[in-house]
């Protein structure tokens, strides 16, 4: 019987090589895949694997449409030959017959997809990766973004076949291909935005579900994420194929003996399942407009109406104790000891909003305390108010950008995933950096797949504990580097700062500037402290711990030095404008302060900064308004300030 | 071998086209015969499954189809619509429906080649099958039902589009092929039955109209077969005129059907007569 399968797999095999279209086709494709994979290779990334990697899940969209057409036609030609009646009435002739195809189309995409993993293999070994974690990670990216989309349009060319005419099926093929285009899915993703929820699910979701594609490939890649492959993409190719699986048994449902019958019914419910399960998603980073994409996720929320707020802590948290579950989103339990001169009927907190709390207790006793939530912000009242409590929070959440999940860990010590205390801004337009003010203790364990770097020392496997101003966590295509006495926690795929630790050579100079400028001495040892580097997806500026300091995608000496002088201004919502000039100005000089704000902009308060430079000189300007910041016993107005100047 | 069906219907949606038939056949030739729309096609078809929702039974040797999909590989069927892959030769063709048969692979090529000697194509084996002609493929088509050597052939309209001379080689081709099995040719065309079966069975909207020997559906229309002028055929009342008959001196002639007793020559009955007696009830 198998010499028999074997012949008629022979046979077939014919009908596909004597076809001139199609093997022209397939030959073309295959030509144009990796004519432009070589070039590519040799000329445009010779030493970035990743952005390789990415380049080539462009062509994912071809391939599929590619299958489409070409499983459709070489499917059609039973059809086409008009000796369709006779497979039926032979036993099991149509099904043998499908089978030697689908099995030839197979051969063809894993040819495809050979041959273009071999160009990634060349790559991951030029470049002398030695990390099979990431050579991993490109084969499941083939596997998501290739083979399977591959294999769901060869299940819809053969159900095209079975079922329409030649235009119809045309119409559906162009109709799938303009669904999965980057402009388009774009552009309908945006429009879904408007639409209120339906069934509890924002609408785009349901638009992923005819998109395979990836939709992140216009951007500069997260070095330490890699190809965004979260759970829902892996369920919504199962849900298709799935789908198309039970579709094309049921069609048949009068041939089928009742165990086939039961299968695809089982096969549709299983699509069911994973169509759900798609719906409900934990951290991910999808380069869209969506509400819960990287672009629009705080961009969006933080409107007037979520603007942040500024209000001193009247308490510190002593101590964090953090158990973390980083699988599918953030799933945090924190304890955290409180210090205050004396009980405060109310302790706030700065927390993310998309941070859901489950529970707040008091960790003592184990009281459920009333707390308010609103937006980032959390209020908890102690049950007992001549009491300083211990606080016991459970929450769970997930973020586009400082994410958490099987693939990435980014959370960084100036972003609030765990509480904060005292209210303040997360989001301006870019991501707030401020370490907190004093160190306190952290013991944090954390249940990753991942092994996750963290700035305290490590007590166990993914278990840290320590003293720090904040508690940063990364994981993902990172490791270590040491240079110079220097700890670099860099990612392997784009090492910015381990490869060129010499820009940051220039961090002395600079701070010795903004000391004779600002009249102040400011430091910065980078030997004792473990740089990390945070990704610039995050859109934040440097900040500055005791124990480490995140650099977001580079060395900038500048940039740093900036950070060192303004991680001594507290947190002041008066005083904000002008602390944002005076950045500024250290930045890029007193010129563009007086050209692009006060001439441009005319920001009045740049135009009495530049009055006050012209009369003063730049130097008795900038100290004066550093001294003004630092000052917290200082209550008067920024421009109060600047008119008082003589 | 034995073919039995029993109050076969089908439907299509809600049009009934085959009601209650029942059947018995055993090893000889029958002719299959009725007007375009007759079921003839959907019988066919119910009876080698490819149709499977339908009422009533099909047995072979006692045993239904139904329950045994394999019987199929002792069945020999040429489809009304037939062709051939125009990528593969002739003869890759035969392979590959003797595959599709389940030959036994080290008989593949002898039953290939002895198929096609029966149906006069050994000499096309080597060409590609998108040269072939109609008849070829016809003939093929009759070569590839005829692999494996099964006990029942099914012929839907073998003869349609073919010319006369592609007609007649088919004719001898299925003449040839009497022996110890069931032949069922299914056609519209009197003539192809006449000469090649033992029984004829007639089928219009659904039913069977009889199943008769070829002499019993002559007889049918004994003493109704007329040959008459025109000015006779006025006259009459029902009447079904089977062939025009051109006078070499002008003037036309008709072969007529008729119950009414006429003063004019009365003509042997053919089967043609019987068919067309049988079917408009003359």
């Amino acid at each position: 019987m198998t010499r028999i399968v074997k012949r008629l797999f022979a046979q077939v095999s014919r009908l596909f090589f004597r076809n001139i279209f199609l093997v022209s086709c397939y030959a073309l494709v295959f030509l144009v895949l990796n004519g432009v994979a070589c070039y590519r290779f040799i000329q445009v990334f010779p030493d970035a694997p990743l952005f390789f990697l990415q380049s080539s899940l462009e062509f994912c969209l071809l391939v599929f449409l590619f299958f489409l057409v070409f499983s459709f036609e070489f499917y059609g030609v039973l059809g086409r030959s008009s000796l369709g009646e006779l497979h039926r009435a032979s036993w099991q002739g149509t099904l043998r017959f499908r089978a030697c195809q689908s099995l030839i189309l197979l051969g063809a995409l894993l040819v495809l997809v050979l041959s273009q993993l071999g160009w990634e293999t060349a790559m991951y070994f030029r470049c002398q990766l030695d990390a099979p974690r990431f050579y991993l990670h490109v084969l499941k990216a083939y596997l998501l973004n290739f083979v399977l989309p591959g294999l769901v349009a060869c299940m819809v060319g053969c159900l095209l076949a079975e079922r329409c005419k030649r235009l119809a099926a045309y119409v559906v093929i162009f109709l799938l291909v303009l669904l999965g285009l980057p402009p388009v899915t774009e552009q309908l993703t945006m429009l879904t935005t408007v639409l209120p929820e339906w069934l509890g699910v924002p609408v785009c979701r349901f638009l992923d579900l005819f998109s395979l594609n990836p939709r992140d490939l216009n951007t500069v890649p997260d070095w330490g994420y890699g190809i965004p492959m979260e759970p829902y993409r892996w369920q919504i190719a199962l849900f298709a194929l799935f789908l198309l699986a039970a579709l094309l048994l049921l069609l048949q449902w009068q041939r089928l003996r009742a165990a086939l019958r039961g299968v695809g019914v089982v096969l549709l419910a299983a699509s069911v399942v994973c169509m759900g399960a798609s719906f409900v998603r934990g951290s991910t980073v999808v380069h869209d407009y969506r509400s819960d994409g990287v672009i629009m996720f705080d961009q969006g929320y933080y409107t007037l109406e979520h603007a942040g707020r500024v209000k001193a802590a009247d308490f510190r948290v002593a101590e964090y104790q953090l158990q973390l579950r980083l699988r599918n989103w953030l799933e945090a339990e924190v304890v955290m000891a409180l210090e205050a001169p004396a009980p405060r009927p109310v302790y706030s907190f700065t927390l993310h909003h998309s941070l859901k709390i489950q529970e707040v207790r008091d960790a003592r006793t184990g009281t459920a305390l009333p707390y308010e939530r609103g937006g980032d912000y959390l209020d908890v009242y102690p049950s007992d108010p001549a009491q300083i409590p211990q606080i016991r929070l459970v929450y769970q959440g997930a973020s586009p950008i400082y994410y958490s999940n099987a693939q990435g860990v980014c959370l960084a010590g100036t972003y609030a995933y765990y509480p904060m205390e005292g209210y303040h801004k997360i989001y301006d337009g870019d991501y707030r950096v401020k370490a907190a003010a004093g160190q306190r203790r952290f013991d944090v364990t954390v249940e990753s797949n991942l092994s996750i770097m963290c700035n305290l020392p490590a007590v166990g496997e993914n278990h840290f504990a320590g003293e720090s101003e904040g508690l940063t966590l990364t994981g993902g295509f990172y490791q270590l580097y040491e240079h110079d006495g220097m700890r670099i926690y860099d990612t392997f795929l784009n090492p910015n700062i381990a490869r060129n630790p010499e820009g940051l050579a220039g961090l002395d100079g600079q701070l010795a500037a903004y000391s004779r400028l600002l009249g102040t001495q400011f430091a910065c040892d980078l030997q004792g402290k473990l740089l990390v580097n945070l990704g610039a997806h995050t859109a934040s500026r440097s900040a500055v711990f005791s124990d480490h300091i995140l650099l977001p995608g580079g060395v900038d000496a500048q940039e740093l030095a900036i950070a060192v002088v303004c991680q001594t201004i507290p947190d002041n919502a008066v005083k904000e404008p002008l602390q944002n000039l005076f950045r500024y100005g250290l930045m890029d000089g007193m010129d563009d302060v007086r050209d692009i704000y006060a001439e441009a902009f005319q920001d009045s308060l740049a135009q009495r900064i530049v009055s006050q430079s012209d009369a003063l000189g730049e130097e008795a300007v900038f100290r004066a308004m550093y001294r003004y910041l630092i000052d917290e016993s200082d209550q008067r107005t920024p421009e109060q300030m600047l008119d008082s100047l003589s | 071998m034995v073919i039995d069906i029993k109050g076969l219907s089908k439907r299509f949606h809600k049009k009934t086209v085959l009601y209650g038939l029942d059947m018995h056949l055993e090893n000889g030739f029958y002719g299959l015969l009725g007007p375009n729309g007759a079921g003839k096609t959907t019988l066919l078809r119910c009876m080698v499954d490819v149709y499977m929702e339908y009422e009533g039974e099909v047995r072979f040797d006692g045993q239904r189809l139904r329950d045994s999909r394999q019987l199929l590989s002792h069945i020999g069927y040429l489809p009304q619509k037939f062709d051939l892959f125009r990528e593969l030769t002739l003869y890759e063709m035969m392979l590959y429906f003797a595959s599709l048969k389940r030959i036994d692979r080290r008989e593949q090529a002898k039953e290939a080649e002895r198929v096609l000697e029966l149906v006069n194509l050994s000499h096309e084996k080597g060409k590609r099958c998108s040269a072939l002609s109609g008849g070829m493929i016809r003939r093929a088509g009759i070569a590839q039902a005829l692999l494996g050597d099964p006990p029942v052939l099914i012929v839907d309209e073998p003869t349609a589009g073919l010319d006369p001379e592609e007609r007649i080689r088919f004719k001898n081709v299925l003449a040839s092929l009497r022996g110890e099995r069931i032949v069922l040719l299914s056609t519209h065309i009197v003539e192809d039955v006449e000469s090649l079966c033992d029984r004829i069975i007639i089928m219009d909207h659904g039913m069977f109209r009889c199943n008769a020997s070829v002499q019993e559906v002559c007889a049918a229309a004994q003493g109704k077969v007329y040959e008459v002028e025109e000015e006779q055929l006025r006259a009459l009342s029902q009447y079904e005129v089977v062939r025009t008959l051109p006078r070499e001196q002008g003037g036309t002639a008709y072969r007529v059907l008729t119950n009414e007793p006429l003063q004019a020559p009365l003509l042997h009955p053919t089967v043609e007569d019987g068919y067309l007696s049988m079917i408009k009830g003359i």
